[in-house]
């Protein structure tokens, strides 16, 4: 073409900043950008990165990563990539389909008394396409279109409780009330076995029409028991004949609840989806610019009680799950669960509603191997360069402040002779990420090795053998800064001065520390007790809401014997614990979930003097002892720190495509990238955003999701 | 995009492009979902379930609910129908005459026509949840107070009744609520095993006209007066009873 490539300059290499780098540097737009990874440390992936133990080849994760079956983007960026990729044939991770697999099963615990809890394990129908597949419709996602599914939902739960045989339990006495309550009751619950064809069809056309149905029903119903009920019995007329009805209705609904569990979830998720229908057509969603942004400004929880889910409903596994889920607690306190309840609404519409092929999809080794060797090995092909141990230090701008002048970096460590970081080393075949640097390319490398240099942490990371200037339209043209967000109030003091939206977003988004554990057993959890497929369960009590299982690990890790059972656990670390005994703190939150609550999962992991430490693989020592062999990690550092989507605080995000300082912009699941979650999904749209910012493309409309209401 | 300035103390420099937007477009658009907007790319088809492998869906011939169901789908259509005309006064699809608006005319008519579509729509549909949720308060608000009873059924004049039988049936009109234009649909069994239906019920003339089949089995028959436009009304209620050996 002739002419000069434009020289990008990318700081952060997590899912963020190397979706903007991919996009940048697709084959299509023939090297118009020349771009530069910066990355502080060894390795890419920020806080979905992972690491390759050297001497077990065990993975160990920042956390514990699922993908959801709605990250169009982000499955479409990685099947882009292991397409041009081209493994060779036997390659373990040859394609994108070895590398991330369905998961249909997603676990829920929920609280039915003082220290009683219950395993809810639902198996979502595999749905049609897989994540990425191009889509026939431009922008397929609308509010009505989500009412429809919301009663389908509404039917198919109601339908699954019938399908169990569960009827309403026989009326203690026999008085034709009582018994009219019951036929009420299976009445409304068949209402939904008597949907058919040709409701679906025509709910497709007009979300409501189902729900319609269903209150002619219900109507219906409630007169006949009324007409059964009226002669001559009730002297004192309908209005006490009501207060009786709804009295009798409620006494025999809490005896199916207390009697059926199955029910009594059905029934919490039934009055969530009608109190979001509700909510969303009360409040105007449906004919709102701002779409389901509109409820934002609500907490989820709170929200969905004004619209009428009772209490009992909005504490609930499911809606407990959802925020343990974006690790929604205000500085982790648990106590202070908060959601925003435009965003929680739209992720769980587009979660439940719009996944292709699974639900969940689990990655089939540690993501750093599955989705940042294969972008670096990529990447690197391409052209792109990589300068690890790289951290940026301040963004200074230009004296007129429309633009970012300087990159001012430290150097943590230097590659011996001035060469290249080679970063990955193979494991059983595999290109992995180590969970340390490789000291030996390093200067002073044995000096580190010794200290166990790690520089993604504390003090550590302080360690600075050069300082670097980098100057605008020398060594850079555009600047797209993809730190974690608790990094930028502190790396972005010039721009926060000048600008008022900086001011806003830096004044009001906030983050939120996590702690993550991993064990390695020598017993199966069958074995142990649990009696359910393999699970990702959250909704369970603090410290450690959520535990995969991860056994699918154990054929790439690399150990002599190989361990039977491997399980992440994952939680929020509230900021009380995020001082320099933090990592202690996480050891002994981990100790004691083991003694004390894992019992709940595996019964015979634990005896009367507490959890069997002999379980663990590759422990030395005894007793409590042992778990010191295992994996713990408390994520403190401002750029490890969760984002949160807190109430009131998403319309002031900046956008990626915000055009204040002219050769910049942004990347992050922080940013207003159109899905305001701390998901992958929502980085990777960020790094489309970016670029698209850089270049005008990728054209908004083929970012999926992001014209979402 | 702009050219970089080059003068002696503003070296050679780069300038993003200007953003064609900064935000989502979360709304019309959302509103509708864009399907029938530009040609779909290749290999390409639609998000979300296969009726084969999401929620199966069965025929199970419970005509009541059909019934129910069409009777809804007028209503919301006859809204529609109303909205389009005040709106626009046309009688083309709304869907055709937003495609052919979209790109050239001036996304505020869009946004007026779509915003006065869907509030008419939306109006309806919350009508539809308000009285849902009057019986799932009934229900299953456990913990809340003591939920709002629905409307009492006395005092409001319901049709005057034309009955045909051959056996003895005893029949009750109740009303929710005074309705003018009626409409009536079949009536239903109240035993769940039992699906012949009484089909023959209209509303002719402010007229009830039942007419119940010389078979049709003993037992109690219920369904809807719905009102055209506004929803149920009222409930017809038969008894049929089993004609005596004796013929009596
Ligand atoms: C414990 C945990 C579990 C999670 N589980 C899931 C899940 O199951 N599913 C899901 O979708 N999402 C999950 N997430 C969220 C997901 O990991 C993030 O949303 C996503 O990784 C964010 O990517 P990012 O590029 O925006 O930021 P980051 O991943 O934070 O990337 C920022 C990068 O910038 C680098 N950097 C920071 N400061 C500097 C500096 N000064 N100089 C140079 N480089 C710098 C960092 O090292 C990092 O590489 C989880 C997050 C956590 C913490």
């Amino acid at each position: 073409m002739g002419t000069v490539p434009k020289k990008v300059a990318i700081i952060g290499g997590g899912c963020a900043g190397v979706a903007a780098a991919f996009e940048l540097t697709r084959p299509e737009r023939r090297g118009e950008f020349d771009v530069t990874v910066y990355q502080m440390g060894w390795r890419l992936g920020g806080k979905g990165a992972s690491g390759r133990d050297a001497e077990t080849g065990r993975i160990e994760e920042h956390g514990l990563h699922l993908w959801m079956g709605f990250y169009e983007n982000a499955f479409r960026f990685m099947r882009d990539c292991y397409a041009e990729l081209d493994r060779p044939e036997g390659h373990p991770l040859r394609d994108w389909s070895d590398a991330f697999k369905p998961d249909n099963h997603v676990g829920v615990t929920e609280k039915i008394g003082e220290n009683q809890w219950l395993n809810w394990s639902a198996y979502f129908p595999p749905a049609a396409g897989l994540p990425g597949d191009p889509l026939s419709d431009r922008n397929p996602f609308s509010v009505q279109g989500y009412l429809t599914q919301c009663l389908r939902l509404v039917r198919t739960l109601l339908l699954s409780v019938q399908d169990r045989g569960h009827e309403p339990p026989l009326a203690t006495d026999d008085s034709g009330l009582a018994k009219a309550v019951t036929s009420l009751i299976s009445s409304l619950l068949s209402t939904a076995r008597s949907d058919m064809t040709g409701t679906a069809m025509r709910a497709a056309r007009y979300g409501q029409l189902a729900v319609g149905a269903l209150v002619l029903e219900a109507i219906g119903a409630l007169q006949r028991i009324l007409d059964t009920l009226r002669p001559g019995t009730d002297p004192q007329g309908p209005a006490s004949l009501l207060d009786r009805l709804s009295a009798t209705i409620r006494y025999q609904f809490e005896l199916l609840i207390a009697s059926d569990d199955e029910v009594r979830r059905v029934w919490e998720i039934v009055d969530t989806v009608l109190a979001i229908v509700r909510g969303v057509l009360r409040e105007g969603v449906l004919f709102s610019p701002q779409g389901f942004d509109l409820l934002d400004k609500y907490d989820w929880r709170e929200w969905l009680l004004s619209h009428g889910a009772s209490p009992a409903t909005i504490d609930s596994a499911f809606i407990r799950g959802s925020y343990d889920l974006l690790f929604a607690f205000e500085d982790g306190d648990v106590a202070r669960p908060q959601l925003a309840a435009g965003q929680a609404l739209r992720g769980a519409m587009r979660m439940f509603f719009t996944y292709r092929g699974a639900l969940f999809w689990k990655m089939q080794a540690g993501m750093g191997d599955v989705v940042f060797a294969p972008a670096y090995e990529v990447l690197e092909k391409r052209g792109v360069k990589f300068e690890f141990f790289h951290r940026l230090d301040h963004v200074a701008l230009s004296a007129d402040k429309s633009h970012v002048a300087r990159l001012d970096m430290s150097v943590q460590a230097e590659v011996k002779r001035g060469a290249d970081y080679k970063p990955l080393v193979p494991i059983k075949g595999l290109p992995c990420w180590p969970s340390l640097p490789l000291y030996d390319q390093l200067k002073d490398g044995a000096k580190l090795k010794k200290a166990g240099w790690n520089p993604e942490h504390g003090a550590d990371g302080d360690r600075a053998v050069n300082r670097k200037k980098l100057k605008v339209g020398k060594d850079f043209d555009f600047a797209v800064l993809a730190v974690g967000y608790g990094a930028v109030p502190d790396l972005c003091k010039e721009l926060i001065a000048v600008d008022p939206a900086w001011q806003r977003m830096t004044q009001s988004v906030k983050t939120v520390a996590t702690q993550a554990f991993q064990v390695w057993m020598d017993d199966t959890v069958e074995d142990l007790g649990w009696g359910q497929p393999p699970i990702n369960i959250s909704g369970y009590v603090e410290p450690f809401d959520t535990w995969a299982d991860m056994r699918q690990l154990i054929a790439v890790e690399d150990w002599k014997t190989d361990p039977k059972a491997i399980a992440y656990f994952c939680s929020v670390l509230p900021d009380t614990m995020t001082g320099k005994d933090a990592h202690a703190h996480v050891r002994q939150n981990a100790v004691t979930f083991l003694n004390r609550d894992v019992a709940h999962f595996w019964p015979q992991a634990v005896d009367e003097k507490g959890f069997r430490w002999d379980l663990l693989s590759g422990g030395k020592g005894k007793g409590e002892a042992r778990f010191d062999s295992q994996f713990w990690t408390a994520n403190t550092s401002p750029t490890e720190r969760y984002v949160l989507s807190l109430p009131g605080t998403l319309e002031h995000r900046v956008s990626p495509l915000y055009n204040r300082f002219d050769n910049f912009t942004i990347a992050g699941d922080w940013t207003g990238c159109g899905h305001q979650a701390g998901c992958v999904e929502a980085a990777v749209m960020s790094g489309l955003l970016a670029a698209s910012a850089l270049s005008g493309a990728p054209n908004l409309g083929h970012i999926v999701g992001y014209d979402h209401p | 995009m702009k050219k970089p300035a080059n003068t002696a103390d503003a070296p050679a420099r780069l300038r993003r492009p200007e953003p064609e937007r900064t935000e989502p477009n979360r709304g019309i658009l959302g509103v509708f979902g864009q399907s029938s907007w530009g040609a779909p790319p290749q290999g390409s088809h639609p998000l979300g379930f296969d009726e084969d492998t999401g929620t199966p869906v069965e025929p199970t011939g419970h005509g009541f609910l059909d019934d129910s169901v069409q009777e809804a789908s007028e209503l919301v259509d006859a809204h529609i129908r109303q909205g389009l005309k005040e709106s626009a006064g046309a009688d083309e699809s709304l869907l055709g005459r937003m495609a052919a608006l979209y790109g050239s005319a001036q996304a505020n008519d869009l946004t007026a026509l779509a915003t006065q579509f869907t509030r008419v729509y939306a109006d309806m549909a919350t009508q539809w949840i308000d009285i849902a949720g009057s019986i799932r308060d009934q229900l299953g608000n456990l913990r809340g107070a003591t939920a709002s009873a629905p409307a009492a059924s006395t005092g409001i004049a319901s049709p005057s009744m034309v009955l045909r039988a051959s056996k003895p049936v005893e029949t009750r009109v109740d009303m929710f609520r005074a309705a003018g234009s009626l409409s009536a649909q079949p009536l239903t069994s109240e035993d769940a095993n039992q699906d012949l239906r009484i089909t023959t019920v209209s509303v002719e003339n402010g007229q009830l006209r039942i007419t119940i089949p010389a078979d049709q089995p003993a037992g109690t028959y219920h369904g809807l007066l719905v009102e055209k436009g506004a929803g149920p009304a009222g409930t017809v209620t038969v008894r049929v009873f089993e004609t005596s050996e004796d013929g009596s």
